[in-house]
């Protein structure tokens, strides 16, 4: 099987598997009746369609007048660097508090830059972090863990 | 009359001292992340909308809505030095912009982009005072299947308008209204989609949507490209432009004005097809045809005055009908529920402050952004010696303390960060964030519209062809369907995107 483009075809097979998950979860609601419709009503209906639509999208993909394309290489450095960093900010936040968080939070995102350099990231850690204090603790009066809990 | 006695008590709003200093903290704002290439408005107001839960509705209000045309002046800034669109509605200023700079006509061209902005924000700002009452008017007749169709038709013609493949859109747009879907129904009390996950029993807040796909998602993807940038932010002097420059800028001005107004109040319409729209015109209409691309002054009048007319204008359809016609006016329907109010035409009567304060505002704002952005040139052009690798640890900072303040709770910085990688995956499948974004924000509308208008018919499912103003929205719809079906019109619609 050849397929020519390999973007539509991607996502053809993510929109049904999308679809198809939504429609089945969406089986378990009450679909009610034609003058008062339930809660598996409309999900179920809009679920179908992306359903549908995703395999038209994906057969056509296959055509073989279809547009080339390719998938570009998914940057997974980047996105764990990225999402890891946030990922360990929500679960530091409860423990350290904002001002530690985020030092962690831009060390550990900055990292993902191909012109990482520590001197840089230090500062730009303690300019935010003093930052953030400032206007959201300070300023803003945010419901915010400020500090680690054992020193409050 | 009555235009005159609501624009005066929108200028009493704007001008109270709170409201004027909330204007120019969003003007300068916009400005800052306009000329920032990699953040864009919609992040931004994402970011700040936990800020204003704080703030009167009216005043919140002013200082988005000032981050949004602020950066259209910014962006221009960008694209003109660095070749570079600090915003999308800036693609096309690039072209012909920077050929200028390379000219050493970089003040000139920054001028033209400045004034053309002005003069487009204060006529459209206009077309948005004439035009808006009528409309609200006519938005009080329309029932529950009036209001489903209209929602249908601002989808589809939100795509249409749009680049990118149309059946990628819709797909899109269903993802995003099932996504508004999860959590409680408020009808049944069935939680739908949760999972057991008691973070999303009130269903997916859509700042987390917002950021996730615009703000992180863009992080991870302008990571991954490595380009080298050049900049002329050295010899930036002559603002004035010659009294030829003059000449030849002006018709531009003006038809790229009238082009923007039109085209903003479009479902979809908005800034960056305006720009598109009119750079096409004026390389058609021009006398000097074959100088665009190497620095042609209409290639930067034209465009500019657009995106501009058009950012003012796209406002027109969410204070009158309530319905969102682009990804930042989405957020503007949630900055407008957080403060309780319902967008749709009963903002006209019921809070008269706030919508004539905010067209008000939007005068003073125009003009606030032409004294920041000319006299300030220098700071701005400094701003863009910051290499990213120092702004996007902000950006994140910023985005996850706005997502965390939300309601204090860590589970929505998870399901940010979940929704980003999602984001990021489907934009390397050739899919745009944008649709999914107003489905979102349309989901549970669209079904609480169909439901009523189901109960209304006893069941029958007639009732949005017999309506006749649902009918009329619908057969709307399938003609604008019907017309990209044609080959010939898919073939012009992509080279009009493809413009360069």
């Amino acid at each position: 099987m050849n397929v020519r483009n390999k973007q539509n075809f991607a996502a053809g097979l993510f929109f049904v598997a999308f679809g198809v998950f939504s429609a089945i979860a969406a089986r378990g609601y009450s679909m009610g009746t034609g003058d008062d419709i339930g809660p598996g009503y409309f999900p179920f209906w809009l679920a179908v369609l992306l359903a549908v639509l995703g395999t038209v999208l994906g057969v056509s993909s296959l055509a073989t007048r279809a547009e080339r394309t390719g998938i570009g290489k998914l940057d997974w450095k980047s996105t764990l660097w990225i999402v890891g960093a946030v990922v360990l900010f929500a679960f530091l936040l409860q423990h350290l508090g904002v001002v530690l968080s985020v030092v962690v939070l831009v060390v550990v995102s900055s990292m993902g830059s191909h012109e990482f350099t520590w001197r840089g990231t230090a500062a730009s850690s303690i300019v935010l972090a003093v930052m953030i204090y400032l206007v959201f603790v300070k300023g803003l009066h945010l419901q915010f863990p400020a500090w680690p809990t054992i020193f409050s | 009359m009555d235009l005159i006695s609501n624009l005066s008590l929108g200028f009493a709003t704007a001008l109270s001292l709170q409201n004027i200093l909330y204007a120019f903290i969003g003007c300068l704002l916009g400005t800052l992340i306009g000329v920032l290439p990699g953040i864009g408005p919609v992040a931004t107001i994402a970011m700040l909308l936990p800020v204003t839960y704080g703030l009167d509705p009216t005043t919140a209000l002013i200082m988005l809505a000032g981050i949004f045309y602020g950066a259209q002046y910014g962006g221009s800034t960008t694209a003109i030095l660095v070749n570079l669109p600090g915003e999308s509605s800036s693609v096309v200023t690039a072209i012909d912009g920077y050929q200028m700079a390379r000219q050493g006509r970089a003040g000139t061209a920054l001028f033209t982009a400045g004034f053309g902005s002005f003069f487009a924000g204060c006529v459209a700002t206009m077309v948005l005072a004439a035009f808006a009452p009528q409309l609200a008017q006519l938005a009080f007749n329309f029932g529950p299947a009036d209001y489903f169709s209209l929602m249908v038709l601002g989808l589809v013609g939100a795509i249409i308008l749009s680049s990118g493949s149309i059946l990628k859109a819709i797909c899109m747009i269903l993802v995003g209204l099932l996504l508004g879907l999860v959590g409680t129904d408020v009808n049944s009390g069935m939680m739908r989609y949760t999972f057991n996950i008691p973070a999303l029993f009130d269903g997916i807040d859509f700042v987390c949507v917002a950021m996730g796909l615009f703000g992180f998602a863009e992080v991870i993807t302008n990571l991954s490209h490595k380009d080298k940038r050049e900049t002329f932010t050295k010899n930036v002097s002559g603002l004035w432009p010659t009294w030829i420059d003059f000449k030849r800028m002006m018709p531009a001005i003006l038809r790229g004005t009238t082009l923007g107004s039109i085209l903003g109040i479009l479902p979809g319409g908005g800034a960056v097809l305006s720009s598109f729209a009119s750079y096409t015109l004026e390389k058609k209409v021009s006398k000097y045809s074959a100088e665009f691309g190497k620095g042609a002054i209409e290639g930067v009048a034209g465009p500019e005055s657009a995106n501009n007319a058009a950012a003012q204008t796209s406002f027109i359809p969410l204070l009158t009908m309530g319905i969102p016609s682009n990804a930042v006016m989405a957020l503007m329907v949630g900055a407008m529920t957080i403060h309780n109010i319902q967008p749709g035409p009963q903002v006209m009567q019921n809070n008269p402050e706030l919508f004539w304060g905010l067209i008000a505002s939007m005068w003073v704002g125009n003009l606030m952004l032409v004294i920041l952005n000319l006299p300030m040139l220098g700071v701005w052009v400094k701003l863009l010696t910051i290499p990213y690798r120092f702004l996007y640890p902000a950006i994140l900072v910023f985005c996850c303390i706005g997502v965390y303040s939300l309601n204090s709770n860590v589970a929505n910085i998870y399901i940010t960060a979940i929704l980003s990688v999602f984001g990021y995956v489907l934009s390397k499948f050739g899919c745009e964030a944008a649709p999914m974004l107003l489905g979102f924000v349309l989901g549970p509308m669209m079904e609480e519209y169909f439901r009523r208008a189901l109960i209304l018919s006893q069941g029958s499912y007639s009732t949005f062809v017999t309506n006749p103003i649902s009918l009329s929205l619908l057969v709307v719809t399938a003609i604008l369907v019907s017309i990209m079906a044609f080959p010939s019109i898919k073939k012009k619609r992509q080279e009009a995107f493809q413009e360069e």
